[in-house]
């Protein structure tokens, strides 16, 4: 299933001049304000803006953890006597505290929601844990205990139970926090593909801009005026909101690169194609060099089945490395 | 039924309570043979007819009352390690023990009453249960107040530590005949309950056994934590509110028939979990009431000093196997966390 969007009719949560925060005593603290955004079945947003902003508690607002100060929460496609529960799932940034339990009990919690207090599991109930378990891959993990897990399998196990939980909306908290950069990339490429192929509603948290402007359907941005605009990443970086809210410092968002000051006075011609000239380029840009491609030093790559090889006043380099301490002298 | 017997082997648990039950009433200043024993309690007479008048009128009620007290207290103690997600919780973590202790050292020590009619067992009963009501009230209006478990916790052992200044103001101030009396109290005893008593124990643990296995679904959700607990349908207001008062009654009625109990409750929990190794309340339940009512037969057998008329006060021998498994539970968990 494709996701579908500006269309009203796949609108699976409508927020509706929601205002989130917190009230202590007599004081409240608001920390986003009218907001109006829509989720769309089938879509996979990433919810991005600095810490402390306000992420979490949308989230835990949107799955009913905590009262809105204002506004509402609107599931239009489901039957209004649907229980939030049956609609919305979380991952938390909450820490399990249980650690005897069993990986497969924690995921047949997601199945809470539609058993009675005497907890009697039916085939439907399994067959939802069992596919849940497939999805994540963690077949191998269901008989250990929570302590033996590493955080990367840790997270992949929360998200089995919010699968299990068979909910069109999943709502994740940082889900990829901690986690090094193979288990980041494994769950945002879970996560699209489960809003693209289960046609769930999946709505991360999360700092990995790299991935979030890869993966995402659609941005939430946030981070001043108490607002979220919304849009498709492309634009968002192509307008400049994204700089606008993280200041980069020294990193250029619209090439994707670290900014380098080139402070060697050096220019460079450089020569060749494919990763071995993007990677010179790289090299060349991270030591100070500037590159132009008419004038300057020349530097030439041959790729050749052996592997590749520099040139440069006329000696043959096999190494980026050689080639720099050449450069240098 | 292989698998069942292996995935349902804590029912062994029953095996040995009824054996420790066995042991407890035949052991005492009179021994009896165990084979007497039996006889005896399926309704034949023994070798020594003396031996039957013991047997139903002593060793019974008071084997019955270990049973409901380490049933009751282990499961209590059981529910606030779970709701406070804390290994040290106890059922007296509420301060609930600590209020029964001050009714009765103003019963007992506040003035001359000790002589006079009102200080039955009886009156004790009434005045402990009147206590820990009292405490009960207020942690349930702190509770509705505040919805942070580890606050009710703190304020919990907070009421608890001021009831028992309370009660050294009184120690301090009072007869020492009174003094010796509140402390024999606060000793603890298994003996001495009536029919109409254990029953009454029996009743309360009863429903406190029902509603701990109906809430059996929310006390699982709480090993995840509140948001979690939420996210999954349960409506932890109500539920809190239950697993506390269930807890209290438990508490509460061991403490005014039996005095304040230390230990079991804190203690038998953990020896429970590790005997039957999940997480699971349906199971943990009936487990740790099993356990509770063991560990206390055992407790008061070895208090009975067998084979001699001496009897040690059933708190020393409590604390005594108490200790040990807190201990042992610290630095186990110390090194799971690692």
């Amino acid at each position: 299933m494709k996701p579908q969007q500006n269309h009203s009719d796949t609108a699976v949560l409508l927020v509706n001049n929601l205002t989130v925060g917190y009230k202590s005593g007599s004081t409240t603290n608001v920390l986003l304000e009218n907001l109006k955004l829509v989720l769309h079945q089938g879509e996979l947003v990433c919810f991005m803006g600095p810490n402390g902003i306000g992420k979490s508690t949308l989230i835990r607002t949107l799955a009913g953890l905590q009262p809105p100060i204002a506004g509402s929460i609107l599931t239009p496609s489901q039957s209004t006597n649907s229980k939030r529960e049956e609609i919305i799932s979380v991952v938390l940034t909450d820490r399990i505290t249980a650690l005897n339990m069993t990986v497969l009990e924690l995921v047949t919690y997601g199945r809470y929601p539609y058993l009675d207090w005497n907890l009697k599991l039916n085939d439907h109930d399994e067959a939802f844990v069992e596919q849940a378990i497939k999805q994540t891959r963690i077949e191998t993990l269901i008989e250990k205990k929570l302590y033996e897990l590493s955080d990367g399998q840790m997270q992949m196990v929360m998200v089995a139970r919010a699968l299990a939980q068979d909910t069109p909306v999943v709502l994740l908290d940082e889900p990829t926090a901690h986690l090094d950069l193979n288990n980041r990339v494994e769950i945002m490429n879970l996560l699209r593909n489960l809003a693209h192929d289960s046609g769930k509603t999946i709505l991360v948290a999360t700092h990995e801009l790299d991935l979030a402007l890869q993966t995402a359907d659609t941005i939430w941005l946030t981070g001043k005026n108490k607002e979220i605009i919304t849009g498709i990443p492309e634009d968002l970086v192509l307008n400049g909101t994204f700089d606008e809210i993280f200041q980069f410092k020294g990193f250029d968002l619209k090439t994707g690169k670290v900014s380098h000051s080139a402070w060697r006075n050096t220019v460079i011609a450089l020569s060749g194609d494919g990763h071995a000239y993007l990677w010179t380029k790289n090299a060349l840009e991270r030591n100070g060099y500037v590159l132009d491609e008419n004038k300057g030093l020349p530097v030439s790559i041959f790729s050749s089945g052996e592997g590749i090889v520099w040139t440069f006043n006329d000696t043959t380099h096999t190494s980026l490395q050689q080639l720099l301490a050449e450069l240098s002298r | 039924m292989k698998n069942f017997l292996l995935r349902q082997y804590w029912m062994l648990l029953i095996v040995l309570m009824i054996a420790l039950f066995l042991i407890n009433i035949s052991v005492g200043s009179v021994p009896i043979p165990l084979k007497d024993s039996v006889v005896t309690l399926f309704g034949g007479n023994p070798e020594n007819p003396v031996w039957r008048n013991i047997i139903i009128d002593f060793r019974l009620t008071k084997a019955l009352t270990c049973m409901l007290a380490g049933g009751s207290l282990a499961l209590g103690g059981l529910l606030m390690q779970t709701l406070f997600r804390n290994a040290l919780a106890g059922p007296d973590v509420l301060g609930l023990s600590s209020g029964a202790s001050l009714a009765v050292a103003m019963l007992v020590m506040a003035g001359t009453f000790a002589t006079s009619l009102i200080t039955g067992p009886f009156a004790i009963a009434l005045a402990a249960s009147f206590g820990s009501g009292l405490v009960l009230l207020l942690v349930l209006a702190v509770a509705h107040r505040i919805k942070d478990n580890a606050s009710l916790l703190l304020i919990g052992i907070m009421i608890g530590a001021a009831a028992s200044s309370l009660v050294s103001v009184l120690q301090f101030t009072s007869r020492s005949e009174d003094q010796h009396y509140f402390l024999v109290w606060t000793f603890g005893s298994m003996g001495g309950l009536s029919w109409p008593e254990i029953a009454m124990l029996g009743a309360v643990f009863s429903v406190g056994f029902i509603l701990s296995l109906v809430l059996a679904k929310p006390l699982n959700a709480w090993l995840l934590g509140d948001n979690y607990a939420t996210a999954l349908g349960i409506q932890i207001g109500k539920a809190r509110i239950l697993i506390i008062l269930c807890t209290s009654f438990l508490a509460g009625s061991v403490t005014a028939f039996c005095g304040p109990i230390a230990f079991i409750g804190l203690a038998v929990p953990h020896l429970a979990k590790l005997l039957i190794n999940t997480t699971n309340h349906k199971i943990l339940v009936p487990g740790t009431v099993l356990a509770g009512a063991s560990v206390m037969l055992l407790c008061d057998t070895v208090a009975q000093m067998p084979g001699s008329s001496f009897v040690l006060p059933i708190n020393a021998i409590t604390s005594l196997i108490g200790s040990p498994v807190v201990i042992w539970v610290i630095v186990r968990n110390k090194k799971i966390r690692t």
